[in-house]
């Protein structure tokens, strides 16, 4: 393979000290009878720029709510700019109405008391005129660090289904259907939960403290089944851990009609959880100072953390959303 | 597959002909049915015709040869359903008609028939296959002719465009052997519809079926559990003998 497509792993695995494998290495790295849990939510295109009273802002739909969308507001700009360097919007308040695009009007029916620029919006529409209306108008969510507008396309995962996720949960950017069929070839079962994935920036310093936001999850009974008899679960992505570690600790979970356990995970996870459900994680490479890296606390000491942050910074590991990949197994408990 | 009841069934080119046709039969089976077509108040049209019938419909207003639409198909149809269990590539093109000789054929409008009715379809399979080859379950439906098969002249374009389809889809059954993904060629046969009025303008409109009546065939079709993944078959095989 050329060694520019090639998806590097940093493993750490139990006993094993952190080194550098080839993602396509990763059915040896797993043993059959482990069970990888995916968030198979499709990434809508909740970016939205839109006129108001002579200034251009932009809102981010992050979480779909009946009759509406809960949002961020932007000052002027667009993802070019750095959050954080993006001036604030106007205040504005309940009530307020904001013509999205010609045929598109919302009106705030609620701001938080957090932050004014954490809104909710309602639209006088159905849902499946709605959907069509964001679907026509929106784009991805998307950061500074990658210069052109992504399509559509570029932030779903092979086996993405219903549009949950305001951006994309990434760590299975890299699973395709040949690496999904190699892992069960050698035992690994698969299965999926679906994950609201929200924002992960605002650059507003109170909003991004409280983040990671709760967001919604709803988890297949089958799929909790499996994960209940799995030898090791291995979650894909920091959004599944999330999902399984908030139903890992609620009593005695049922099954809804449909046959989902659903819920909202409110918790933050890090170094202090004492993981209920999780035996290993594949994910980006994160860094210190992102709160995904706080995380990884969870399942490594701080020793071997720092020790496979150090290699991956060594080796030149690629971070962001399409970069290169972590496998960490819970080393204590 | 045996009941259509509870499944969620996208169908392209559902507006009119086949397409709405079997958006009628299917969910008069009791499935859900996701219409997608261009034109978006034909489409809502037939939509809200099935809905007044009791029927559980909805519609994407999209083109199938947009790449761009490829996702907003998926993800709508997703938003509006969960899964979707019967994915059917019914959207098709002739071409400029009346119909032309490939020799006066422009190269342009033989790509522009290949993107409607080959690249089009591939790119939706790729967005809404992958959950099914997942879960173990799903089916693939794509609508050929016969033009696929014999060298009608003058069918030049259409007819390759259908014959690579064919080719695919019996590719896609192999790759999805294992994933229990079932996928199917199927000839509809000589139909009363504006396509063949495009193409054969002569023809006498009693000598052709219904749409209506291709549409049960190919719903008994999909409810009859002795179906081969790969195979081509002619929808006539599924007619109620009368």
């Amino acid at each position: 393979m050329n060694a520019l497509l090639e998806v590097r792993s940093l493993t750490v695995l139990r006993g094993e000290d952190p080194h550098i494998t080839s993602l396509d290495a990763l059915p040896s790295l797993l043993r059959a009878g482990d069970l990888l849990v995916l968030n198979d939510a499709a990434t809508f295109p909740g970016s939205i720029s839109f006129m108001h009273e002579g200034q251009q802002l932009e809102v981010r739909l992050f979480e779909k709510i009946p009759g509406g969308f809960r949002a961020v507001l932007f000052g002027a700009g667009d993802f070019h700019t750095r959050t954080e360097d993006r001036p604030a919007p106007p205040r504005l308040a309940v009530g307020a109405r904001l013509q999205l695009a010609p045929r598109l009007q919302a009106m705030i029916s609620d701001v938080d008391q957090t932050s004014p620029r954490l809104i909710t919006l309602n639209f006088a529409l159905t849902d499946e005129l709605l959907w069509r209306a964001v679907y026509a108008i929106g784009k991805p969510i998307q950061y500074a660090h990658q210069p052109k507008q992504l399509p559509l396309w570029s932030v779903q995962n092979v086996f993405s289904e219903r549009p949950w996720a305001a951006e994309t949960p990434s760590a299975a950017h890299h699973l395709t259907f040949e690496r999904l069929s190699a892992l069960e070839k050698h035992g690994v079962q698969l299965a999926t939960l679906t994950h609201a994935t929200g924002l992960s920036s605002t650059g507003d310093e109170v909003l991004d403290a409280a983040l990671p936001w709760p967001e919604r999850y709803s988890i297949p009974a089958e799929t909790w089944r499996r994960v209940q008899k799995a030898e090791r679960v291995v979650a894909v992505g920091t959004s599944v851990m999330r999902a399984l570690e908030a139903m890992g600790v609620l009593p005695d979970p049922l099954p809804e009609g449909d046959g989902a356990l659903s819920g909202i995970a409110t918790g933050s996870i890090g170094p202090e959880t004492k993981l209920q459900v999780v035996d290993a994680l594949l994910t980006g490479i994160h860094v210190p100072g992102e709160s995904h890296y706080r995380l990884l606390g969870s399942l490594l000491d701080e020793q071997t953390l720092r020790a496979a942050t150090d290699l991956s910074h060594r080796e030149g590991l690629r971070g962001h959303e399409f970069g290169d990949v972590a496998l960490f197994e819970r080393t204590g408990h | 597959m045996n009941s259509l009841h509870g499944k969620n069934v996208v169908i392209t080119g559902a507006s009119k002909g086949l397409g709405a046709a079997l958006a009628d039969s299917l969910s008069a089976r009791g499935a859900t049915v996701v219409l997608v077509a261009r034109h978006e108040k034909a489409l809502d049209e037939v939509v809200n015709a099935l809905r007044a019938k009791g029927r559980k419909a909805f519609g994407i207003p999209a083109d199938v040869a947009d790449k761009d639409s490829t996702h907003r198909i998926s993800g709508l149809a997703a938003a509006m359903v969960g899964r979707v269990d019967v994915l059917i590539h019914n959207a098709s093109t002739l071409g400029p008609v009346p119909l032309r000789s490939l020799l006066d054929t422009e190269c342009e409008d033989l790509a522009a028939v290949l993107e409607t009715n080959l690249v089009g379809p591939f790119r939706l399979t790729k967005a809404l296959v992958g959950p099914m080859a997942l879960r173990k379950d799903g089916t693939v439906v794509h609508i050929s002719s016969d033009a696929a098969v014999e060298g009608y002249a003058n069918w030049g374009a259409y007819g390759a465009s259908k014959a690579a389809g064919d080719q695919l889809h019996r590719v896609l059954a192999a790759e999805l052997s294992a994933a229990g993904v079932q996928v199917i060629n199927v000839d509809p046969g000589e139909m009363d519809t504006d396509m063949h009025r495009d193409a054969l303008p002569e023809a006498d409109p009693k000598t052709l079926k219904t749409p209506a009546r291709v549409a049960e065939s190919i719903a008994r079709m999909l409810e009859d559990g002795a179906l081969v993944s790969g195979s081509r078959v002619a929808a006539a095989n599924w007619e109620r003998a009368s």
